[in-house]
């Protein structure tokens, strides 16, 4: 979502040196970074062990509908007597998957298309004139356009998430490249006759890496949300296949009678998205030496 | 300039094209029968082939292709397949809702957010940056639909100050237009504020760190007046460029925000089009909507003129 | 319209306001649409939302009243000859359409035309026609070439399409496209140039209107217009209309789920009761072509594994005065309602459905379950359904998507291979259901029947004897036997009947009880 300021500065040279110990403990000094890694923690712990204990999360049970927690339904229960609890935490796991893996995505085929437009040049003005193409189009609504083409499951869902996420990706990692195919160690490696692809591998996707870890953390989060948003507008996860978003949105109408039906999820989101977003920000200042020595 | 501005719009038309394109694949890719939606839930296979055949829905892709983009070369976005209403007619009647909705999201985010960034720069690293960064991250963690139910029971049906729902026409009055957005306005800015503050602090942080800000305070400028009209001016740059990025963000909110509130905008226009394949409607606006932001990234890089005077087109 | 936005345009840019147009003495009624109003024309669509509309500005030949008695509304005076082959309709004094036009029978003649061409019901009738004529601008008749006792239940129909007239320039204009001109008799007139397709609506009360003499009942009787205009909104989730109708910024919301009748129960000034009391329906549909529902007993242990008060808690909640457990495939509450073969139809008993499965040699081969996510219903019945069907033993293959999707992949023949499927959701008004002429599960049509393809000649053969029938214990005595037959093959499977909660402001007079949400004639509201 942040993007704008994930333009690529100076990291370019360091973020290979960086000390990864050292890095891990600037990374995560100060009281809201290690809370931040502990909620990231703790939602991958319980996306692994939720699926494993709790298996009635699609039951339904319309005896006992919208029922407020209590020590038999954690978090209380929905509107079909689904219990809320064991739904949110295995949604944990599918909001989860469609972060991690939207981000996952987008950087790759963005870190492709972005290498390749800017470096061998090669189909530059059409993977760029693509890409505005796609940028023309508001994420949302091409996501909601993709479902529609695609129908919903979890899969479907995480493509029509990352399809309007890659250009910006693309974007960012053709940037480094250009600036980066100006500087005489690149020169240097062309003129001693190394293949492109090496100096690909080699000098060029290493240089990427800062820029692209910032804009995947930032991706992986407003993957969640979209999602959220796409369940709101009926584009969602199916009903058997929980997500926070998913149980928000199908419970919203009830906000005023069973609000706990979207409290917790939507709490359990917004802290996750939260910590993302938080380490995200703090990846960027550590990544940056810029923001890093302002810092110190 | 206008030579930069013919060549910008010039080479945006290849961008158009290839969105017409794409969404008229994908729309008409898509599985689903709107014959099947107009007839209606119970109508009978007869009824719905009789309104395929009258709707032209039989014919090859490559036909209905040639149909829609002669009328497009025409400037002529053809009409919607339920109402029969040409598309120009129904985007033009669901812009206002949605551009009064924006400029105003657009005006509270720069009034609440610069100052905001400016704050926290001034202040950098103190408990009140800390605060305000860590504020706007909440800003887009929290879904923006939720953000709206919570605005309507505080301030609608708790406190009663604004309407739950709905859009009270310009031509009605603009006090009455303002109450009905002012809810749905402030739950996106919530959401868009966050991108403009962090992006007014970081610009501030490097802008104040500059020769010319310390001899503006050597000169003995209050530092209100350093921070407000001499940094802030230089921070115009990447504050307009991150509102025209921000505008698909803005379109996101929107659409929900429009839902949640009841404003007939454009952005449930496109929602309800693409859920039942009304084919005309969603090509149409989708054309729009690009063209929409490749007008508004344009302003943005026009705007860059005002705040800086080195550039020049 | 497109000049009004413009002008409001401007003023956004200008920032000024235009002059505000007189404070409004009028008295105006702002309700919640049915369904997003984005056709006009209730003959090109069955959308019910498109027929409340049609009642507001459109008039028929016959209405139903409160007791479901089919009463003359535009028809004066009508005869039937002793063979049932030859009807003589007079149409009342002082019809006249918005344009200023007087309703001539030309007209009528025009709209059943187009109406016959296109509506179930009106296709049995044009398929025995052997004439219908003019007489004179207030006589037309009938004559058929088989005898047909049903014409005028055909004219009063409630269901989808209704018989509306309009003017003949627009009936024969538009016989196979939508009309572009909502020109009727009815009561209010429908403003055109107001209209947001899909947003709002605007009507005002037709002055020149002349109502029948006798009191308002159902849709029957005199049609007075109370209040100057109505305007019909659109909400995409009843939530936000609840709470409109609770700060009192709408008057009426025709339907919405219960579960959100505390909120507005607090409210003094709101009535919230059931409004349509014939209510609706949900069906699961078998697919009599594929396997594994082509074989019989597979369909009935499905009938034994789904129960009614599943599907009625899940969708209605604890407000058990909404719905009833109704073992008639005719629906209760209806000239025709009857338990006949209702035991595996009103039993859920699983281990039942499960010694039929093994009787059948059921292999596992998995039941596509067509299972729409964007409409509340269907969501909700989708989940229930695949579950109670798992735990009876079936594969269930549940197969998500929007309602677009299914409304098209229903219509498939083929095997699942290729796109087919075996089983849907679907919900029917109580006024389709209660005549076998429009209730699709008893057509036994085979090829010709509505989806699900359901298929038996004793149907076929029961249908033609109910046309026959000459007295109502003898209509009353197919309908049972066809209720046994359609059971026994499982046509249907029918899941609850439930009517959704109504509420309005109590400054509303007059609100009566109707099939529809728009008889808004006889209310009048105080300020």
């Amino acid at each position: 979502m942040n993007t704008s300021q994930t333009v690529p500065r100076q990291h370019v040279q360091r973020s290979r040196m960086v000390d990864f110990r050292r890095f891990l403990s600037e990374f995560t000094d100060g009281r809201v970074e290690k809370s931040a890694v502990l909620i990231l923690i703790a939602a991958l712990l319980i996306s692994v062990i939720a699926p494993m204990v709790y298996h009635s999360y699609s039951d339904i049970n319309p005896l006992d509908r919208m029922k407020p927690p209590s020590a038999d339904h954690f978090f209380g229960t929905d509107h079909l007597g689904r219990d809320v609890f064991e739904r949110t935490m295995v949604g944990t796991r599918n909001s989860l998957i469609i972060g991690f893996s939207v981000a996952i995505a987008t950087t790759i085929i963005g870190c492709i298309l972005g290498l390749v437009s800017g470096f061998i040049s090669f189909g530059d003005k059409i993977i760029m004139r693509l890409m505005d193409g796609f940028m023309a189009i508001p994420n949302v609504l091409l996501a909601i356009a993709l479902v529609a083409l695609m129908g919903s499951s979890l899969l479907t869902i995480i493509i029509a998430i990352s399809v309007p996420e890659i250009p910006r990706m693309a974007r960012i990692v053709r940037s480094v490249v250009v600036s980066l195919k100006e500087m005489p160690f690149i020169d240097a490696a062309v003129t001693m006759g190394t293949p492109q692809w090496k100096i690909l591998l080699r000098h060029l996707l290493p240089n990427t890496v800062g820029a692209l870890s910032v804009q995947a953390t930032a991706t992986c989060a407003s993957a969640i949300m979209t999602e959220a948003i796409l369940s709101f507008l009926g584009a969602g996860t199916p009903p058997n296949i929980p997500s926070w978003g998913g149980i928000i949105a199908e419970s919203r109408v009830f906000f005023q009678i069973a609000p706990w039906a979207i409290g917790f999820p939507g709490l359990m989101l917004s802290l996750l998205v939260l910590s993302v977003n938080i380490l995200g920000d703090r990846l960027r200042e550590v990544l940056d030496p810029r923001v890093a020595r302002r810092r110190s | 300039m206008f030579k930069y501005i013919s060549s910008r719009l010039l080479a945006s038309v290849p961008i158009v094209l290839f969105v017409a394109i794409f969404v008229f694949l994908l729309s008409h890719l898509a599985p689903g029968d709107p014959a099947a939606l107009i007839a209606g839930e119970n109508a009978t296979p007869e009824q719905i082939a009789q309104i395929r055949d009258r709707l032209h829905l039989d014919e090859p892709l490559v036909t209905q292709f040639g149909y829609w983009f002669s009328d497009i070369l025409r400037f002529d976005l053809g009409n919607s397949i339920f109402s029969n209403r040409p598309v120009t007619e129904l985007i033009a009647a669901r812009l206002e809702p949605t551009l009064v909705l924006t400029s105003l999201t657009i005006v509270l985010t720069i009034f609440l957010a610069v100052p905001a960034g400016v704050i926290a720069a001034w202040k950098v690293n103190s408990t009140s940056d800390r605060s305000i960064m860590i504020l706007s991250v909440l800003g887009f963690s929290v879904p923006a639909f939720l953000i709206g139910y919570a605005n309507m029971y505080v301030f609608a049906l708790k406190l009663g100050w604004f309407p739950v729902q709905g859009y009270a026409n310009l031509s009605d009055g603009v006090l009455g237009t303002l109450r009905s957005v002012a809810l749905p306005a402030f739950t996106i800015t919530l959401v868009f504020w966050a991108l403009v503050a962090r992006i007014t602090r970081a610009a501030m942080i490097e802008i104040l760190q500059e020769g010319y800000t310390r001899t503006a305070r050597a000169k003995g400028l209050s530092e209100g007046k350093v921070l407000f009209v001499h940094a802030l001016k230089n921070a115009g740059v990447p504050i307009s460029t991150v509102i025209g990025v921000g505008i698909a963000i803005l379109i996101s909110g929107v659409v929900v925000t429009e839902s949640v509130f009841n404003i007939p905008g454009i952005g449930r226009l496109v929602v309800d089009a693409i859920t039942q394949r009304d084919f005309p409607v969603v090509q149409g606006t989708m054309i729009f909507f690009s063209v929409v932001l490749i007008v508004v990234n344009l302003l943005v890089d026009l705007s860059y003129v005002l705040f800086d005077p080195r550039i020049r087109y | 319209m497109f000049f009004y936005t413009k002008q409001s345009l401007c003023a956004a840019i200008v920032g000024m306001a235009l002059v505000a147009p007189a404070a409004q003495a009028e008295t105006t009624i702002r309700y919640m649409g049915l369904s997003k109003l984005d056709m006009l024309d209730p003959i090109w669509t069955t959308n019910y939302g498109v027929r409340d509309h049609g009642y507001l500005i459109y008039d028929t030949l016959f209405a139903q009243d409160a007791e479901g008695n089919i009463k003359p509304q535009m028809i004066d005076t009508w005869t039937v000859s002793e063979d049932r082959m030859a009807y003589r309709f007079s149409l009342r004094d002082g019809l006249m359409f918005h344009d200023g036009a007087p309703v001539t029978s030309q007209d009528v003649v025009a709209s059943l035309e187009r109406w016959m061409h296109k509506d179930t019901f009106g296709v049995e009738i044009k398929n025995r026609l052997s004439s219908m004529d003019v007489v004179d601008d207030k006589i037309f008749t009938l004559s058929l070439t088989e005898p047909f006792g049903l014409v005028v239940d055909a004219f009063g129909k409630t269901a989808s399409n209704v018989p509306f007239i309009m003017p003949a320039r627009i009936a024969s204009g538009a016989v196979d496209d939508q009309i572009s001109d909502p020109v009727g008799s009815g009561p209010f007139k429908f403003i055109l140039d107001d209209w947001q397709p899909g947003v709002k609506a605007v009507y005002e009360k037709f002055e020149a209107y002349v109502p029948r003499d006798e009191a308002p009942s159902g849709l029957a009787g005199g049609k007075v217009a109370m209040v100057d205009r109505i305007e019909r909104v659109f909400f995409p989730d009843d939530i936000t209309a609840v709470n409109a109708l609770a700060t009192g910024e709408i008057d009426y919301i025709p339907q919405f789920q219960p579960d959100l009748i505390p909120i507005l129960s607090g409210a003094s000034d709101v009535v919230v009761q059931p409004h349509n009391p014939l209510g609706q329906t949900i069906q699961i549909i078998p697919n009599f072509l594929q396997p594994p529902t082509d074989d019989v007993r597979i369909r009935q242990a499905m009938q034994l594994a789904l129960g009614q008060e599943d599907y009625m808690t899940a969708i209605l909640g604890s407000y058990d005065e909404l719905y009833s457990y109704c073992p008639s495939i005719f629906m209760c509450g209806t000239a025709l309602e009857n338990d006949a073969n209702s035991e595996r139809q009103m039993s859920q008993d699983v281990e039942a459905a499960k010694a039929l499965l093994a009787e059948a040699g059921y292999d596992g081969t998995p039941l596509t379950l067509l299972h729409a996510t964007d409409v509340s219903d269907q969501r909700t019945g989708g989940s229930v359904t695949a579950q109670r069907l798992r735990e009876a033993g079936f594969v269930v293959d549940d197969v998500v998507s929007d309602w677009a999707t299914i409304a098209q992949r229903r219509a498939n023949k083929a095997p699942i291979a290729e796109g087919g499927w075996n089983i849907f959701q679907t919900g029917w008004d109580g006024m389709a259901l209660q005549s076998p002429l429009t209730n699709v599960y008893v057509s036994g049509a085979c090829d010709d029947a509505w989806y699900g393809w359901n298929c038996s000649e004793t149907l076929q053969r029961l249908k033609q004897d109910y046309i026959n029938a000459t007295s109502v214990d003898e209509q009353k005595t197919i309908g049972e036997a066809m209720q046994q037959e359609a059971y026994e093959i499982v046509s249907v499977i029918m899941m609850g009947q439930y009517t959704q909660a109504s509420a309005w402001s109590a400054n509303l007079e007059g609100m009566r009880q109707a099939t529809v949400t728009t008889n808004l004639w006889g209310v009048s509201k105080a300020e």
